[in-house]
């Protein structure tokens, strides 16, 4: 009888200390989860950013190398070309030369 | 105090009746106990399973989010670059050329394809040109 009660005393116990347990982690996995929502959303924000950048970054290239492509027969518009080197770098075009 | 209605049985019968009730009531007492053992048995094992998927569940969404957060860091470190270094520049660059394609005519054909439908938004962005229809 002694040995019935205190295997029922130990399922009690596993019971208690397994629902502890998986309530703790269940507390941290929504905290987990919202973590991840959160970034989720940073990232999309960060996403539509960068798209309107590359969309900028596209017509500013197209401008500059039909500007570049003028340049070489205009040379006033060669020396405002000039002073973008450094952006048309960036903008992987060739610079005219100084 | 209630009288029985029916003549109390003898002791020779009684003893034998209590007996059997009362191992009849140690059988039920048994079954009830395994029956209790079992159903908290079951529950661990339950609880213990519900627990490491919960816990692998976690490890997978933190390895998503360190992910996301690594994308979230790149793209931030890129937009700032853009806000910082390249923007400026671009908008510079567009103010220039639009004041040159007012004296020269060839260009200004080229530079009016390029129609600047705003002047940045909260990224701040150069005028954020599209190419005219």
């Amino acid at each position: 009888m002694g040995k019935q009660s205190m295997l029922t005393s130990v399922l009690l116990a596993a019971v208690l200390i397994g629902a502890g347990a998986n309530v703790l982690i269940f507390f941290r996995y929504l905290q987990v989860l919202n973590t991840a929502q959160r970034l989720q959303l940073q990232a999309q924000q960060l996403q539509a950013e960068a798209a309107v950048i590359n969309r900028n970054l596209a017509v500013a290239r197209s401008l500059a190398a039909e500007s570049l492509e003028l340049a070489r027969k205009n040379p006033g518009l060669a020396n405002v070309m000039r002073q973008f080197t450094p952006l048309l770098q960036r903008l992987q075009l060739n610079p005219l030369p100084r | 105090m209630d009288t029985p209605s029916t003549p109390p049985a003898s002791p020779t019968t009684a003893a034998p009746a209590g007996d059997g009730r009362l191992r009849e009531l140690e059988r039920d007492l048994r079954s009830h106990r395994y029956l209790l053992h079992l159903v908290m048995g079951a529950l661990t094992v339950l609880l213990v399973t519900s627990s490491i998927a919960l816990f692998h569940q976690i490890r997978w969404l933190l390895a998503q989010a360190n992910q996301l957060n690594v994308t979230a860091q790149e793209l931030s470190k890129a937009v700032g670059d853009y806000q910082t270094n390249a923007a400026p520049q671009m908008q510079r660059m567009f103010d220039e050329l639009r004041r040159y394609a007012v004296t020269d005519p060839d260009f200004s054909a080229i530079f009016s394809k390029y129609r600047v439908v705003g002047n940045g938004s909260q990224t701040n962005a150069p005028a954020a040109p599209t190419p005219g229809k």
